[in-house]
């Protein structure tokens, strides 16, 4: 039998593929960077916002996340959690998936009407 | 009808809460996206509710504060994806309706868009057939009608109708769907929602609602009283009230000075209220002045509290487990529980499939528990990620997490606990038996569906190995007969095979599945025990 290797950076992309769907998420922001230069990442370098720790057979990824303004985050970031680590066992078949939330930042609320 | 002012948006509201309370159960069973959960229903009943008891507490006097109100309920009470989403959704449509007393069809069409716009705009990458695809529909064929259609009931019919063909198309929109061969959870809710506002535009009335919701809150407030021994208020005190000028945000705060666990709550002109209070006299005293007396209730806490405690201190005395930590298990079914109980656990949450308790629930448990550490069994897969944040919260235990995703799983668990080991070997020991352990559960079908290359119709009776859907049949026998040529390996190697039969299993079924069992493997020692469970005929642990 063979075997299954799947990347670091492989992961980081599904998970931020992942975490776009995720309802209330409005963008990633580089993990590594201090506060002073939030930016927002575009389409290509999404999995910057994504940091990904590999222990033996545990996987921990940490998601940071700017949030839409006037949404219960809580909510929003249990939803992140358990969507996104749903959406990664399925497809990856890894059982031990750890996933944590940053929210480092909200969105301003803006009137669309 | 042409125009909408705030005494029918707040029908219109209740119409739809009403009838998505009535309807959750079809929302849940559908929930298959993002994650099958089964809570969709439920999730938006509970925001909706919490955003129209705002609307009771603030009691607006215009559409744009009933609007505020609403949204801030929603808010508050956002509960899950969908309950996030119907909070945008109505944020958005009241937000643009602004200052307006009166709204026209054209005015509730443009409101529509500017609802499905505010949801999309929150997520960076929207998944089609979805509640917001249906939004979307519904609002876009809004706007076209609305040009020509004035009146409000034949608005809202159109609405319904267009809602209900987005929604048959969300299945071929989302491949998730079409696999499991269901339309999206959250958009048949939106669904429901506005077939509820159509029924009270039709004339239909409500009532219900308002004293359900009363009876739900007081039931929670008891139920923390039930548990503490003495109480600091004695006399469990119901009125109702007749009288059309009540202020009830006034008469709560009077009412604090008589006691606590005070719920006012009004539906046109009738009020109910509920307090704790050792003065009963004194409360009627107070009220009297405020409305017309219809009917009064006050009942001696005390004596009941004595009496669940005496019963609860004679159960304890024959479970008291002399392990040195608490276990707290979650099941469902009578005879789960028993066994629990007998087995030394020290608390039974009840939940389970469709019924997850909250964090709050398992967090109350851990810290009602007599021991500093204790032990979580969630035996259910959704139920591990409430107990894992109730653990966070536990702040005077120690607590740790057996991730049984089973109910059968925790019975090998609890029974590999040595009272002379530590906490740690404990623990070590328990997930080490988890990992060699097996569970089959045997249910039905509750809908058409194509998993793992088996056509599954309705009805039809499934077998899942762990978390896996490996084989089905006409009735339970088949099944494991089934199950037992294509995964011979997995029972071959057990020592002990525990048969828990369900709620609903007939005894010949029994009898045949305990056959299956002990012709294929007559080394093994086989149990039949009743589990009393709801939905599953058999759950079979295998050690």
């Amino acid at each position: 039998m063979g075997k299954i290797i799947i990347s670091q950076n492989s992961i980081s992309k599904l998970a931020a593929l992942a975490v776009m769907e995720c309802y209330g998420v409005v963008g990633l922001v580089p993990a590594r960077l201090g506060d002073r230069f939030l930016s927002l990442l575009g389409k290509e370098n999404l999995s910057r916002g994504v940091d990904v720790k590999i222990d033996g057979k545990n996987v921990t990824i940490n998601l940071y996340v700017i949030l839409q303004g006037g949404i219960k985050v809580s909510e929003v970031a249990n939803t992140i959690i358990s969507q996104v680590s749903y959406k990664m066992k399925k497809l990856t078949g890894i059982e031990n998936i750890d996933v944590n939330v940053v929210v480092r930042g909200i969105r301003r609320e803006e009137y669309l009407g | 009808m042409g125009k909408l002012t705030l005494t029918e948006f707040d029908q219109l509201l209740r119409g739809a809460l009403h009838n998505l309370n009535r309807k959750k159960d079809v929302v849940n069973k559908l929930n298959v996206f993002p994650v099958p959960d089964g809570d969709t229903g439920t999730n938006m009943y509970l925001t909706l509710k919490t955003a129209v008891e705002e609307v009771d507490k603030k009691m607006p006097q215009n559409l744009k504060d009933f609007g505020k109100a609403l949204c801030e309920g929603a808010l508050i009470g956002g509960r899950g994806n969908s309950g996030v989403i119907l909070s945008q959704i109505l944020k958005g449509f009241f937000e643009s309706l602004d200052a307006l007393e009166t709204v026209d069809t054209v005015r509730f069409a443009t409101a529509l868009m500017a609802a499905s716009k505010v949801a999309y705009h929150a997520v960076i990458k929207p998944v089609e057939g979805t509640i917001l695809t249906v939004v979307k529909a519904v609002a876009t064929k809004a706007v076209v009608i609305s040009t020509y259609e004035k009146d409000f009931i034949k608005f809202f019919k159109d609405l319904l109708d267009e809602s209900r063909i987005s929604l048959a198309k969300t299945i071929d929109l989302l491949p998730v769907l079409k696999e499991a061969g269901v339309v999206d959870a959250g958009g048949q809710g939106f669904v429901f929602l506005i077939e509820g506002g159509l029924n009270v535009l039709k004339g239909e009335k409500i009532v219900e609602g308002v004293q359900k919701s009363f009876e739900e809150e007081i039931e929670q407030m008891d139920k923390t009283y039930s548990i503490s021994g003495k109480l600091e208020y004695r006399y469990d005190t119901v009125i109702l009230l007749s009288g059309v000028n009540i202020d009830t945000g006034k008469v709560n705060e009077d009412l604090t000075e008589f006691g606590d666990s005070i719920v006012v709550a009004k539906a046109q002109e009738l009020t109910k209220v509920h307090i704790h209070s050792n003065n009963p006299h004194k409360v009627l005293e107070y009220l009297v002045q405020i409305g017309n007396i219809k009917d009064a209730k006050i009942e001696d806490m005390q004596a009941e509290v004595d009496e669940f405690l005496k019963e609860k201190q004679v159960h304890n005395v024959s479970v008291e487990s002399s392990l040195p930590f608490s276990i707290i298990s979650i099941a469902q079914g009578e005879g789960f529980k028993k066994i629990f109980l007998n087995l030394g656990v020290e608390t039974v949450i009840d939940g389970g499939q469709t019924m997850n308790p909250s964090i709050n629930d398992i967090l109350t448990a851990i810290t009602l528990c007599k021991k500093d550490f204790v032990v979580v069994m969630p035996n259910n897969s959704n139920i591990i990620l409430a107990a894992q944040e109730a653990k966070k919260l536990a702040k005077t235990k120690t607590v740790e997490i057996i991730p049984t995703s089973n109910v059968v799983q925790a019975i090998p668990a609890i029974l590999s606990f040595n009272t002379e080991g530590t906490f740690e070997e404990n623990m070590s020991n328990a997930l080490k038996m988890l990992e060699t352990s097996h569970s089959v559960s045997i249910t039905y079908s509750i809908k058409k569906t194509q998993l793992n290359g088996l056509k599954i119709k309705k009805g039809d009776v499934i077998g899942m190995l762990d978390e896996d859907i490996v084989s089905k049949g006409k009735n339970p026998a088949e099944v494991i007969t089934n199950m037992i040529k294509d995964k011979n390996g997995i029972f071959k190697d057990a020592e002990f095979i525990g048969i828990y039969f369900g709620k609903e299993t007939k005894a010949e079924d029994t009898e045949a599945v305990a056959k299956a069992f002990k012709e294929h493997f007559p080394e093994v020692e086989i149990d039949i025990i009743d589990g009393g469970q709801p939905y599953y005929y058999y759950l079979i642990s295998i050690e």
